[in-house]
């Protein structure tokens, strides 16, 4: 077991390669926070194409790859950005334009120049062996530099994630944000396609945010709990790639696919045994508000109350059904609330009015659309909260809870 | 403004309409010959409007009338592309004016991001906050001070979904208030939310306007508008009518206003408005009915 650990440490390629992909790790782990929540993890996958470009330009031009390599990967984002904000062609369109032709342009360069078919392979899948220590010392700058200008910025970023459009009208400069936003991912991926290539590297950027996403609700925590993932999965894949004889790139990526897994199967497994208390929901009418009144939002909802569901069996919602729970069958005048879903217009309202009102035992119904509930007064032991709810049901709307007696 | 007083916030049973402004007094929003739009749509041009300091006013108008942009024209947004815009006195030209606050629709908010009801509050502070990544004790303080007067300091610590949609919305007056603006601007601050829920933020709404805040905001509640607010104006991408909701609601300035016939029923005092002429007896009495469009021509 030790000797797996400190076994390879014996090589300088693979030390070199351990920082590197430490470093990326990080650098990737915490631009991935950003591009998951910004829905932008197509942009990552097309940038790096767009970045082989400019790393195949800068080789045959003899330019510096980072200097070269950086400077094209920044025009393409920003190109990206400026001809997305034209409403008629989409961003994804504009992504897949933009990054596919600088990519087809080293392309053409590398089928012209035979010579270097080596780095061609070594740009698309990484080649980590060949880390010098020059790279590390541009990797950690490239760390230090993100690091800093995401902890000055970070109000700024948060609330232009969060809500561009807020953000301008509270004074954020939205515009400067994106553009160092877009040079921070600029340098991650031109640093990170010598350890991952460019294949590979959008998964880097992208599975330890979703990991930790999935983890917590809190961003701290995400932020921190992407960096850490991303370390790991480096230092991991890296140990497997030693020991398997792999190519490292591809090795990062799937110990990363795994604790993603993990994290998939641990996120199902607690949704499953952390069930909502069942008295919650039946307990006061006003915890019902809580699921139903944010409109699309309520599909979603972690914690759907028992009445949500036309099949429950549970006795609360019974006892609800009654109208008082426990006590015997109520048979003087009393008023009933009935959420309704389903009405959209003022026809919608008086069908289900009609429907309420033919039934025996109900004395009147007011049922507001806009609210979108009625308000029914029950007389005798005819009427009961099951007999409205199918009326309803038959008019073809659904009652989604009916509680107690109007006080 | 006491926004910090003991009192504010509890009152939701208060009917009282705002007193109608000092329409003298200096405007807080002046449009003059503004035109403004999308690439190349125009959604409204020429228009010339003037919303005094202190009015609590409703913009109604079908969807697509330019009801958002408008907004978005006077936070600075969106841009005018001729004639000039005011807010507070100062001219806005393609940058955001301070002292405003502003609500968006909560369909644009992007409710599965991991933050906390502070945190989002603290947004709002962003002109005052200082750059540290994190909330000075100061910041916070303000914060769920706020969120106490506005009864959701126990929700500080939730992250945003966990709430219901009256909170919700409640969240994002915080943010928008905390920054203490002369001008709330809100858009469609009554959609999504129940009827009971509605009444709250509205009258939430008229308390703050009793405490000098300007409040413009869209709704499609025609009725809500008409129980609340003491000023409205029918916007489709011009003005078609403005003043008191009980003068201005009227059948001929509403169907012009959605281009399709609208019914107002008078009845007791109380004004009704229903979307399509026939909604039968239970909601328009015959009677009634024919008595409102014999008072329509205002």
């Amino acid at each position: 077991m030790i000797e797996t650990l400190f076994e390879p440490f014996q090589y300088e390629f693979f030390r070199h390669g351990l920082l590197a992909a430490a470093m990326t790790g990080a650098i990737c782990g915490l631009i991935g926070v950003y591009i998951v929540l910004r829905n932008m993890s197509y942009i990552g996958h097309g940038l790096s194409h767009s970045v082989f470009g400019g790393a195949v330009v800068s080789y045959v031009m003899n330019w510096n790859f980072y200097v070269g390599a950086g400077l094209w990967g920044f025009l393409s984002a920003l190109l990206i950005n400026s001809i997305s904000k034209r409403k008629k062609i989409g961003a994804d369109a504009v992504i897949g334009i933009v990054t596919t032709a600088s990519f087809a342009v080293g392309v053409v360069l590398i089928s012209r120049v035979r010579k270097f078919t080596r780095n061609f392979e070594a740009a698309l899948f990484g080649n980590i062996l060949g880390v010098t220590t020059d790279d590390l010392i541009v990797i950690a700058g490239v760390l230090l530099v993100s690091g800093l200008v995401i902890f000055v910025l970070y109000k700024q970023i948060l609330f232009t994630t969060f809500d561009p459009e807020v953000a301008k009208v509270y004074g954020v400069p939205v515009e400067w944000v994106d553009t160092a936003f877009a040079l921070v991912l600029a340098a991650t991926v031109v640093v990170s396609m010598q350890v991952l290539g460019v294949m590979l590297m959008v998964a880097a950027i992208v599975i330890p945010a979703a990991t930790a996403r999935m983890l917590t609700n809190s961003f701290h925590r995400l932020v921190f709990g992407a960096i850490g993932i991303g370390v790991f999965c480096g230092v991991g894949g890296m140990y497997w790639s030693f020991h398997a004889n792999a190519s490292s790139g591809a090795t990062i990526v799937l110990f990363a696919s795994a604790v993603f897994m993990l994290a998939l199967g641990y996120d199902s497994l607690r949704r499953w045994w952390v069930r909502p208390p069942v008295s919650e929901a039946a307990g006061e009418p006003q915890s019902h508000e809580h699921s139903h009144q944010h409109g699309d939002i309520l599909h979603q909802h972690e914690h759907p109350s028992v009445l949500d569901t036309e099949h429950s069996h549970h006795p609360a919602a019974d006892a609800a059904d009654r109208g008082a729970p426990g006590a015997p069958a109520v048979v003087g005048a009393r008023r009933l609330h009935v959420v309704i879903d389903g009405m959209t217009c003022s026809y919608c309202a008086r069908a289900a009015e009609r429907a309420i009102g033919r039934l025996d035992g109900v004395t009147a119904v007011r049922v507001d659309l806009a609210s979108r509930s009625a308000d029914v007064d029950l007389e005798g032991p005819a009427a009961t909260p099951e007999r409205i709810r199918r009326a309803i049901h038959l008019a073809g709307f659904r009652a989604v809870e009916s509680a107690g007696d109007g006080r | 403004m006491s926004l910090h007083g003991k009192t504010a916030w509890s009152i939701v049973n208060d009917d009282r309409v705002a007193p109608l402004p000092d329409r003298s007094a200096p405007p807080i929003v002046r449009f003059d010959g503004v035109t403004s739009g999308y690439d190349d749509k125009i959604v409204f041009e020429g228009l010339d409007l003037s919303i005094p300091s202190g009015l609590y006013t409703g913009i109604v108008g079908p969807s697509g009338s330019g009801k958002t942009t408008l907004l978005k024209v006077i936070l600075g947004v969106v841009g005018a592309t001729a004639g000039s815009v005011a807010v507070g006195g100062q001219l806005v030209k393609g940058r955001t004016v301070r002292g405003v606050g502003y609500v968006p629709q909560v369909e644009t908010v992007n409710w599965n991001f991991p933050v906390t009801v502070e945190q989002v509050v603290l947004m709002g502070r962003h002109r005052e906050a200082g750059w540290l990544p994190w909330p000075s004790r100061e910041d916070r303080r303000i914060a769920l001070d706020l969120l106490d007067h506005l009864g959701i300091r126990q929700y500080a610590d939730r992250q945003i979904r966990a709430l219901s949609g009256g909170e919700q919305q409640r969240v994002f007056l915080a943010r928008a208030l905390i920054s203490r603006p002369r001008l709330l601007i809100l858009d469609e601050p009554t959609s999504g939310v129940d009827l009971k829920t509605q009444h709250h933020i509205l009258h939430l709404l008229s308390q703050l306007n009793r405490e000098g805040i300007t409040i413009i905001l869209t709704t499609h509640d025609l009725n809500s508008v008409a129980r609340h607010l003491p000023w409205v104006i029918c916007f489709n991408r011009h003005i078609v009518a403005q003043g008191d909701p009980q003068e201005v609601f009227t059948s001929a300035i509403l169907s012009r206003t959605y281009n399709s016939e609208m019914v107002v029923v008078r009845q007791d005092g109380l004004l009704l408005i229903a979307d399509s002429p026939d909604v039968g007896p239970g909601y328009a009495p015959r009677a009634a009915r024919q008595e409102a469009d014999d008072r329509d021509p205002v």
